[in-house]
């Protein structure tokens, strides 16, 4: 495929927009498998483009695991929001890491707090009632409502929203806000983009809403089993066009089928039981490509994995101790052994997927002698005991063995625990029971503020430990005037993370997708662990 | 109550078991005499594994990673460059060790409450009844997965895990052979002569249930080490860097494509155990089995 | 005998209670918070407002006790709840996928049984005969390896080299049975000869017991031909006590359809225990453990009884 620029065009207009860079913890979860989050970048696959689109034809679409909420407020899985942006597109799109049209028309960063969104006057909800102004402030309340347990809650503090008239809305926020039109272009667990009928939530009540979702988007629901087969059909009052003025979307039907191994998702993608799985590994790659009829996109430096720590208990409290261990791991060799040599080690938390990204930063060398001395004068004993937790799915349990091996060759006995997400959230994050956690997410394809805050800001730190540095860099990249001088303050933050050692970044990942050659015009979402199916079509 | 319906006969007073005999036996049961070699086999492997292992089963390396099987790595090397057959004889060690002592837990836990329920009867008997019920209506990897979630997933917690869903079993299995034994004439010759209770449980009833716990305990065994297998794949496997079998084979379960020999050797080792556990158990119980110890067949 | 019904009959709900009450506790110690499970690893999860709020909304604010007695009284109403993972009804939850494990199961068991029992009849009659080991061999496979393993192997075979067959699926036997029976055929085959073994086992002791009463003895004295003292006297004797124990494999089919299930993308009750697990779904949990629990003792009941009927021999009191 040729490098994607007119896959991306196809969709850019499409408004279906992404996914985004998920909060700095957050990796998808569930399933047997790794997914992260991703961007355009259509690898290696060679179907050609330029081939018309044709209408009609199933399109069947791996998923993991089973969605937990269809309601797309409450969703919290990564997995989620290749489903939900079908039948709940997001306010805003997100083309080449730009915000863009979708809901609406034009939208407005007046000043640092005030924002305006003018929405399309030709939507409306699957149930027939009109895409307003109040939707919007409905929409955004009930997220910011902590009954709810809407994922990206925290966005929404400080924001009001104001409706002058029925299709326009007006975003006033507390205080500086400039990042937050990013996360309307994203739907849950990422953003807080999508709508929903004021009518039928209200009619329904949550839990009934949940089972019958009724929003707004190229498809709707026609059949949900959140861990079966779950069938989207063409949502035919949907207004927004091709960029080539055809009618979306292409497909008949668009059919999510839950299969929790990735092997056996790799026999049915060979066999035609699913035309497309975007959450493979590296060592999948090699027998998807060696089959004829199947392609592979790869979508790389999607994802950022990396060991966090306790930084207020010892020894991760010391830097010194901090600056070893980051001499301690070869990430050559973890990026051979876990991407199959499409990613690349670690140097840092930003990576080249964002316009913030500085490609001169300094990064850490593997030095094994440097790590012991560095031990040597953090003042911890050879065969000091340490504790990691990380996922146990994927390729994150293997990960934890990787970095014990290596860990023992400086002198330190690592433990790996290999726990289930909410254990992880309660001893890792709450408790700070872990002085290690191997974490894993999106890298940031646009303003990283929330992944830089996520990462390092005082709200998500292990165990609660306060970054008063980084917070007021974070409150004075909010206050910057443009892009230019935030990329300064991000760099800023990123030049503190490498003089403190605060994470030690292992390893840049790729997403990978499987698809078969007949099916077109697939996209990676722009964050998140999925692939835009709006614009697909499958050849004759 | 029911005369429980056990798959094991009870097992008559206890008998020499002369030289003569076994040999004779071993010919009669060939398949349970070659599983009774193999893992006597297995045994010396786990024992000697630190002796007989060629590489250091965690040691990895990524530029080595995923060779086929050759001569300095006969069963290849896995995802991470390790030594898969170093791996797969410490394998052997915690896939016996889970497998002995589940069946330990299991039956010092159920025995006793078998011969308590069935020799005295009564209230004591309903309750361990009904809680047998109740373990065993509680399925059984739902059982294991939550206890070993709970407990943490070390080598001994895994196995009491198994172990205690397992209990049950043993404890109906004793108090089927107790209420049949406890109205025999030495028993009620012992008790005649003023032998109390717990001594007429442990120096009479005991050793005659021994045998059919002996059979159970291959069986257990057996089904110990495909659990262990279950539970990895469920993402509850015991810590690294020990590597067991299951775990082996739940890892290579990812690289099936790329390398599919990485499932076949430590599929083989859970097979060849497995079965030899399941044929020596058959064997045992054939044995001891009066009615079957004569007969070769039609 | 109806004396003896009856009292089972009441002593069940105490062991349904002595199930749910211990499954509630473990639960309860389980690491991690069900509400972090719901939210996931996002920010909310570390946001107290939330967290109150959505504690206070799943009644996990109650001492454990309380809780538990809430869900009995629920229970007694027929009321299970709503799931906390997804707030759906436990009841429909459960009715929506008990049609797929009940096909999985009752067809692994029939390939069990066809599979196991002509296994075990061979192997005893040609006791320790190249014959015994053979089948032997075949029919313990299914037990001597992880079922997860055993599945992937069929699906090297049968979906990536031969492609006769999908990996993945559900459909109803009636809705559709030629595409059920291509769905099933993996995952029967799979958790059947998982089963055979155990059901081959019995019914080679079985057969082997029966082959040395007397009556068999002097049916042979008789004169009478091998193939008849077998099908007559040994096999039909000897299928009694397996009949049984093929209702006490039930366990061992709940416990293989979780793997099963998660193989072959069968939204079944199995998954869905797990699901549960994973995701500190304490109603769905309970629900799906109390439908297992029941229906264990009430095959267990069944299978008593039925052996007494069919057996003069035994007696209840």
């Amino acid at each position: 495929m040729a490098r994607g620029t007119s896959r991306r065009r196809v969709l850019g207009g499409l408004g279906v927009a992404s996914l985004a860079v998920m909060s700095g913890g957050a990796i998808a979860c569930g399933g047997d498998d790794d997914a992260g989050d991703d961007d355009a970048n259509p690898g290696t696959s060679a179907s050609p483009t330029a081939a018309k689109p044709v209408r009609g034809g199933e399109l069947i679409v791996r998923r993991p695991s089973a969605t937990t909420f269809a309601d797309p407020h409450r969703s919290s899985s990564g997995y989620d929001p290749t489903f939900n942006h079908l039948y709940a597109a997001p306010l805003l799109a997100s083309v080449n890491g730009k915000i863009s049209a979708s809901l609406v028309e034009s939208w407005e960063q007046a000043d640092l707090t005030t924002a305006k969104l003018t929405l399309r006057k030709d939507l409306k909800f699957t149930d027939g009632t009109p895409v307003n102004a109040a939707a919007v402030k409905y929409a955004l309340e009930r997220q910011a409502d902590p009954k709810v347990g809407s994922p990206r809650r925290s966005l929404l503090a400080g924001v009001t929203i104001e409706t002058p008239d029925d299709f326009t809305a007006v975003l006033k926020f507390s205080k500086p806000n400039p990042a937050f039109l990013e996360s309307l272009t994203m739907n849950a667990p990422a953003g807080l983009g999508a709508l929903i009928s004021p009518t039928a939530h209200q009619k329904l009540g949550d839990d009934k809403f949940n089972e019958a979702p009724v929003s707004v988007g190229p498809f709707k629901i026609s059949k949900l089993a959140l861990d079966g087969e779950s069938v989207f059909v063409p949502n035919p009052d949907w207004p927004v066009t091709a960029p080539n003025g055809d009618k979306l979307p292409y497909l008949d039907k668009v059919i999510f089928k839950v299969i929790p191994q990735t092997a056996v998702a790799v026999a049915e993608l060979q066999s035609g039981g699913i035309d497309l799985d975007y959450v493979f590994l590296g060592e999948n790659v090699g027998q998807i490509k060696s089959q004829p009829n199947l392609a592979v996109s790869v979508n790389k430096g999607a994802i950022t994995q990396r060991i966090g720590m306790n930084l207020g208990k010892a020894p991760t409290n010391i830097v010194a101790f901090r600056k070893a261990l980051n001499h301690a791991f070869d990430r050559e060799e973890f990026a051979l052994i876990f991407t199959d040599g499409l990613g690349s080690g670690g140097r840092g938390p930003l990576t080249n997927l964002t316009w913030a990204y500085d490609s001169t930063v300094p990064y850490y060398s593997y030095d094994v002698a440097k790590a012991k001395s560095l031990l040597a004068q953090a003042g911890v004993a050879e065969g000091t005991k340490l504790n990691i937790c990380t996922y146990t799915s994927g390729v994150y349990p293997r990960i934890g063995e990787m970095i014990q091996a290596q860990a023992k060759k400086v002198g330190l006995d690592v433990q790996v625990d290999n726990l289930e997400v909410p254990v992880i959230t309660e001893k890792y994050r709450k408790n700070g029971e872990y002085l290690l956690g191997l974490e894993g997410g999106g890298a940031p394809q646009g303003d990283p503020y929330q992944y830089l805050e996520t990462n390092f800001g005082s709200a998500n730190q292990p165990g609660g430990t306060k970054m008063p540095e980084v917070d007021a860099l974070l409150a004075k990249a909010l206050a910057a005037p443009n892009d230019e001088e935030r990329k300064k303050v991000y760099g800023e933050i990123v030049k503190l993370d490498y003089d403190n050692s605060f994470k030690v970044w292992l390893l840049e990942s790729p997403t990978i997708a499987g698809y078969t050659k007949k099916t077109q015009g697939l996209v990676w979402l722009r964050s998140g662990s999925a692939m835009d199916v709006t614009g697909a079509w499958k050849q004759a | 109550m029911a005369q429980a319906i056990e798959a094991l006969p009870a097992a008559p007073p206890r008998r020499r078991v002369s030289p003569q005999r076994l040999w004779r036996t071993a010919r009669h049961h060939p398949m349970a005499s070659v599983a009774l070699c193999v893992i006597v086999v297995f045994v010396l492997i786990a024992v000697l594994a630190p002796l007989i292992a060629p590489y250091d089963p965690a040691e990895t390396n990524g530029r080595n990673r995923l060779q086929s099987p050759s001569w300095s790595h006969p069963f290849g090397t896995d995802s991470l460059g390790r030594d898969v057959l170093s791996r797969e004889i410490f394998g052997a060690r915690v896939s016996l060790q889970v497998a002995v002592l589940a069946v330990a837990v299991a039956a010092g836990v159920g025995v006793p409450l078998g011969l308590l329920s069935g020799y005295r009867g009564g209230w004591i008997d309903v309750i361990v009844m009904r809680a047998t019920d109740a373990v065993i209506a509680f399925p059984g990897l739902v059982l294991a997965l939550t206890l070993v979630l709970v407990l943490g997933p070390s080598i001994t917690n895994i196995m009491v895990a198994l172990g205690v869903g397992a209990a049950p079993n043993y404890a109906r299995l004793v108090r089927g052979q107790v209420l049949s034994l406890r109205n025999m004439d030495y028993i009620l010759a012992a008790r005649s002569i003023g032998a109390g209770d717990t001594r007429i449980m442990v120096r009479y009833l005991w050793p005659n249930t021994l045998p059919s716990v002996i059979v159970a305990g291959t069986l257990t065994m057996g089904a110990a080490i495909l659990a262990e297998a279950s539970l990895s794949f469920l993402g509850v496997g015991v810590r690294p860097p020990t590597p067991t079998w299951g775990g082996m084979l739940n890892e290579a379960f990812t690289q099936i494509y790329v390398a599919p020999f990485l499932s076949f050797f430590p599929g083989l080792a859970i097979f060849i155990i497995t079965l030899s556990f399941n044929l020596l158990g058959d064997g045992v119980r054939d044995l001891l089995d009066p009615r079957l110890r004569t007969t070769q067949g039609l | 005998m109806t004396a003896y019904i009856v009292r089972r009959m009441l002593q069940m709900p105490v062991v349904i209670l002595m199930v749910t009450f211990a499954l509630f506790i473990i639960m309860h110690l389980l690491p991690g918070d069900p509400i972090y499970a719901m939210i996931g690893e996002s920010e909310a999860s570390l946001d107290p407002e939330v967290i109150a709020e959505l504690r206070a909304e799943l009644g996990l604010d109650d001492p454990v006790l309380v809780q538990y007695l809430d869900w009995a009284s629920d229970l007694v109403r027929g009321d299970l709840g709503r799931s906390f993972r997804d707030r759906s009804v436990v009841t429909g939850a459960i009715t929506d996928r008990m049609p797929v494990t009940l096909q999985l199961g009752l067809l692994s068991l029939m390939v069990a049984i066809c599979v196991g029992v002509p296994a075990g009849t061979i192997a005893a009659v040609k006791r320790n005969s190249p014959v015994d080991a053979i089948v032997t061999l075949f029919a313990m496979f299914g037990v001597a390896v992880p079922n997860f393993w055993f599945s992937m192997m069929l699906i090297w075979v049968f979906v990536v080299e031969l492609r006769w067959l999908p990996a993945s699926g559900f459909v109803g036997v009636w809705s559709d049975p030629l595409e059920a029976a291509r769905h099933m055929a993996l995952p029967v085959t799979a958790l059947g000869l998982t089963l055979s073994g155990s059901i081959m086992r019995y019914t080679r002791s079985s057969v082997l017991e029966v082959l040395n009463q007397d009556y068999v003895r002097t049916a042979r004295a008789k004169g009478l031909s091998q193939r008849t003292v077998i099908i007559r006297h040994a096999l039909r004797n000897s299928l009694l006590p397996v009949a049984t124990i093929i209702g006490l494999q039930l366990g061992s089919l709940l416990a293989g359809s979780i793997i099963i299930e998660s193989m072959f993308a069968l939204p079944g009750i199995g998954r869905l225990a797990i699901q549960s697990i994973n995701g500190r779904d304490y109603p769905m949990l309970q629900g799906v453990v109390l439908l297992f629990t029941v229906t264990v003792l009430l095959v267990n009941l069944v299978t008593d009884i039925s052996y007494a009927i069919l057996d003069p021999r035994i007696r209840y009191s």
